[in-house]
């Protein structure tokens, strides 16, 4: 049993764990659903007081198989999770130690036939191989692209999520490039910085184009300016924020929220400080008149 | 036949105990017991620790130490600033900050004598002076709406340079906020006064 293979058997003991403490769930990873993925970060935040994201569970334990082994930082944690003190000591207690046969005397002839067996053996295994990689070589790597810019779009601005049976699933952005295996895979791009759009991978290319969304780049080159030209942002901002505008900062975890009106969220941006700096705009609503009504911030 | 006292407005239920002084001092008690009860229970469903848990609140005492970072650095700014129309919009920022006529030691002078932060900021126009938190301490126990935030502030002018150990008091209670035409209630954080520890 190679190490995937033993994280295999650590995702087992996971939803073993989970069911202890939510017994109705009779499931796998496969039907652990988004409200089970919750409870999962949950319980591991109360007995490990560590912090897990959904993404990542999505991208290493619901998939049915894992190519590579993930962070061991991550191992450890879910590997307390099950009740060991760390990765290693889940390997070694779960690594088929291999046994080493021992040939009896007088029995060559069967030797014999086992050394052909495993000579029949590898072409079989090669060809094995050759059809996985080839398989591998097709999947389809996407590069994401500003549609104004042609420039590629930072993964800290962009979610990527993969349709399937009314679900969404996050995929991993590397480089600003996605990797996807099937030709019939649908993709939802969405972003507080660019219009969302819903692509078909078989009708596409290896690159995707996203329009802008003009308001919030504006007020992310705002977040980050200095204090030059406070005048044209005062004036700007006065333009495209309603009166009404609320703004929700939501504090780093989520643990808490501040509010603020028109006139301090725009005093924020007219007079930027190291603390402005932190603000990561995550979600952005217009009205009929096309002004700025709700603004979701994540602090960073 | 011995005098009793019917304490069916108490319980609800019939039930008759002998009148005497110390029975009537008691019920006394326990009556007004109960009012202050329920006043203070009233008064802790809006209190910090009956709404948020324990993460969330080091959460929000955190908020509150980048909020003194932003606050010194607008004085440092406001110091300098020449522009006159942009002072007012820093000054606007700083006092959005903090509730009405807080009082901030007067840093500049020998005995620091607190003073109007309003008075302050008058002080310190046009002198460059350069405000920054140099050690923040653990935040103190929160208190019903509020906790004490202890830090350490460096403030240097073209000719001196000091620090200073103050300890500032952060309010963190639900208030009616405007968002326009809109009224809502949300849990606000302010700066209060600024004193030497």
């Amino acid at each position: 049993m190679n190490e995937v293979e033993v994280f295999q058997e650590l995702k087992k003991r996971v939803l073993e764990t989970y069911q202890k403490s939510y017994p109705y769930f009779q499931g796998n990873w496969k039907n652990f659903s988004s409200k089970d993925i919750r409870q999962l970060i949950e319980l591991i935040e109360i007995h490990q007081k560590e912090t897990v994201s959904e993404k990542w569970i999505y991208t290493h334990l619901k998939p049915e198989s894992n190519e590579k082994l993930p962070r061991k930082d991550m191992l450890d944690i879910f590997s307390k999770f099950a009740g060991y003190s760390n990765w290693d000591e889940f390997v070694f207690e779960n690594i088929e130690k291999e046994e080493i046969p021992v040939e009896p005397i007088g029995k060559s002839a069967h030797s014999f036939f086992k050394k052909w067996f495993w000579l029949l053996l590898i072409p079989i295994l090669s060809f094995g191989i050759y059809l996985l990689l080839k398989k591998k070589s097709e999947s389809k790597t996407i590069e994401i692209k500003n549609e104004y810019t042609k420039e590629p779009v930072s993964e800290e601005e962009i979610q990527v999520y993969k349709v399937e049976e009314n679900e969404k699933i996050p995929i991993e952005i590397q480089d600003s490039k996605v990797e996807l295996k099937d030709e019939k895979d649908k993709i939802v791009i969405e972003s507080p910085y660019f219009e969302n759009k819903e692509v078909e991978i078989s009708k596409t290319t290896n690159e995707i184009l996203v329009k802008p969304e003009d308001y919030a780049m504006v007020l992310k080159n705002f977040i980050h300016s200095d204090l030059k030209d406070w005048e044209n942002r005062k004036e700007k901002l006065d333009k495209i924020l309603s009166d009404d505008l609320e703004v929700i900062i939501l504090l780093k975890n989520n643990l808490g929220a501040e509010y603020l009106n028109k006139e301090e969220f725009s005093g924020k941006l007219i007079v930027p400080t190291s603390e402005t700096k932190k603000m990561k705009i995550l979600d952005l609503e217009t009205n009929e008149k096309k002004v700025i009504t709700f603004i979701r911030i994540q602090l960073l | 036949m011995k005098d009793y006292i019917n304490i069916d407005f108490i319980f609800g239920v019939k039930s008759l105990v002998p009148r005497n002084d110390s029975v009537l001092s008691v019920l006394i008690l326990f009556i007004f017991s109960g009012i202050a009860f329920g006043q203070d229970a009233q008064m802790n469903s809006k209190s910090i620790q009956a709404n948020f848990s324990q993460k969330s609140i080091l959460a929000y005492q955190e908020n509150s130490q980048n909020k003194l970072n932003e606050f010194y650095e607008y004085l440092s700014l406001y110091s300098s600033e020449k522009d006159e129309n942009l002072k007012k919009q820093i000054r606007n920022n700083i006092f959005s900050m903090t509730e009405n006529g807080i009082q901030i030691p007067d840093f500049l002078s020998e005995n620091s004598k607190e003073i109007d932060l309003s008075e302050f900021l008058s002080k310190i126009e046009n002198q460059l002076v350069l405000f920054e938190i140099k050690t923040l301490g653990n935040p103190g126990k929160t208190k019903m709406n509020q906790w004490t935030n202890s830090y350490v502030l460096s403030v240097k002018t073209k000719d001196n340079s000091n620090n200073f150990k103050v300890k500032q008091i952060i309010h963190f209670e639900p208030k009616e906020k405007r968002f326009g035409s809109k009224t809502r209630t949300v849990w606000e954080m302010k700066l209060m006064d600024v004193v030497m520890d």
